[in-house]
């Protein structure tokens, strides 16, 4: 039976000036629809480069992943990434932040309202309604996340991966 | 929702407090103390100095006759400013003594037409400087912050336009004279200038040599956009004039606004001598004539237009400051 997402085989090779350097092998994960997954490991054994190439944002040099019997080697929408250094834009507000995820996802098929709308939901479910205003370098390490997790949460992707 | 009405207020309070704690006379004290008592001893210093050289035009002027000289050159535009408002009265007069009297249109239009053809003044020189460079600067602007985005955006346009930029950029505005005046010379041919040539001579002299900090600032903060973001707008599928324009100008903006800053600083130099050259009638051609002038009171005036020179530099410069730092983003950069 075909998973819902599959890594299959998936190997990345960079070139170095010290010559070629191999990060990943014969990495293979079927993951269900609905599973949530969890990759530990030791720092710099290769979990965000999995995710990267996952999230479309590498190329892997062998093997490829499908999802829902479709190759993706593109980023996008459709496998949200939460960012291990939550990547907001500085210039932003917390809640401009998020609105531009949901008016590039959603332009054509909700209306203004409704992108607002699902904007302050998804800052509702992590707690940050109350700063909806300010600026990310006004708010803690930990609130930049969940801004970073509302963002990803709001482009109701089928992947959502988490480094 | 209230948040924006609290972050107004919140905003309004630091302003308030950043207001009392610059009027409190404790903090003058401590802020300008140290400040005063430095240009206090270089006063001194230059009165002392000034008193040992002995020029052909006399003794090197010393705080004293440069103040006095300032004075003076105030009163003669008081003076002028007054007899080119008699100047328009007597005129006006004499257009309704003409309406009265019914004299024919054409004669009354030749009479509200005559300019006042006083000298310039010291104030008026200032002005002209003024505008001029901001015609130079605007213009250097314009063509440099497109230019500055596209080499930073795109490699081979970096590498085309990188070795012209390299070459250009150590010129001298005393060397561009020569080649922009003939240019001008030759293509602004009208019976009726609006702009005067010295005046178009010393604003490109300007544009030319205050392009450079502005491209290669530019073009250093488009190219440094954080990967991060980049990562985000590649997940988000941002079509290339969005990525442009929500992510890579605005992430821009403080790098931009330190080349503008520098260009202004140089602009604002080299129009000095563009227009010692030029003639354009500015501070530049003030300094020339009281050179070219040599009386005993040549040097304290050369003096007054540096200090007043050197204040607009300030000026200029704070300005820009404060543009930049309304315009940044970057709250840990410190912007001085």
């Amino acid at each position: 039976m075909n998973k819902y997402l599959e890594i299959d085989h998936v190997g990345i090779t960079f070139p170095t000036d010290k010559g070629a350097l191999t990060v990943l092998d014969g990495v293979n994960i079927k993951v269900d629809q609905g599973e949530f997954v969890s990759l530990i490991g030791h720092s710099g054994c290769g979990k965000s480069t999995v995710l990267n190439v996952i999230a479309g944002l590498l190329q892997a040099t062998q093997g490829g992943v499908v999802l829902e019997g479709k190759e993706v080697d593109e980023p996008g929408p459709d496998r949200a990434v939460v960012f291990q250094n939550h990547s907001l834009m500085p210039w932003l507000s917390v809640y401009n932040n998020v609105r531009l995820a949901v008016d590039q996802v959603f332009k054509k098929t909700k209306s203004k309202q409704e992108r607002h709308e699902w904007t302050l939901h998804n800052l509702e479910l992590v707690d940050m309604s109350h700063a909806l205003d300010r600026k990310p370098d006004e708010i803690s390490g930990g609130m930049k996340q969940r801004v970073g997790i509302a963002r990803a949460l709001a482009m109701e992707p089928k992947v959502l991966l988490m480094d | 929702m209230n948040h924006t009405n609290t972050l107004t207020l919140n905003r309004f309070d630091v302003c308030m407090n950043q207001l009392l704690s610059a009027l409190d006379p404790k903090n003058w004290a401590k802020k300008l103390f140290v400040p005063i008592i430095a240009i206090l001893v270089f006063l001194m210093l230059w009165s002392a100095g000034a008193r040992q050289v002995h020029t052909s035009l006399g003794v090197f002027p010393g705080p004293a006759k440069v103040w006095e000289q300032a004075m003076t050159l105030w009163e003669d535009h008081q003076l002028e400013q007054q007899k080119k408002a008699a100047f328009y009265q007597r005129l006006q007069k004499r257009i309704d003594k003409a309406v009265a009297a019914g004299k024919p249109a054409k004669k009354i239009a030749r009479l509200k037409h005559r300019k006042y053809t006083g000298k310039e003044t010291f104030i008026d020189q200032i002005v002209t400087s003024l505008i001029t460079v901001a015609t130079g600067f605007l213009l250097a602007s314009l063509i440099a912050i497109p230019v500055g985005i596209a080499i930073g955006m795109n490699n081979m346009l970096y590498s085309a336009f990188n070795p012209i930029i390299q070459l250009l950029k150590p010129v001298s505005p005393l060397a561009w004279l020569p080649l922009v005046t003939m240019v001008v010379s030759a293509v602004y041919v009208s019976s009726d200038p609006l702009f005067s040539k010295s005046f178009l001579t010393s604003a490109f002299t300007v544009t030319l040599c205050c392009l450079w900090p502005t491209i290669i600032n530019t073009g250093v903060g488009v190219a440094g956009v954080n990967k991060d973001l980049i990562n985000v707008s590649r997940v988000l599928r941002l079509g290339w004039l969005t990525k442009t324009v929500k992510i890579v100008l605005p992430s821009s903006i403080p790098m931009m606004f330190t080349g503008l800053r520098l260009s202004l600083g140089i602009g604002w130099m080299v129009l000095i001598a563009a227009e010692m050259l030029a003639q354009n009638p500015g501070l530049g051609k003030f300094i020339w004539d009281e050179f070219q002038n040599g009386s005993s009171n040549s040097l304290a005036r050369i003096m007054v237009a540096v200090i007043v020179i050197g204040f607009i530099g300030f000026l200029l410069d704070q300005g820009m400051l404060s543009l930049q730092k309304m315009a940044s983003w970057d709250k840990h950069a410190i912007l001085r």
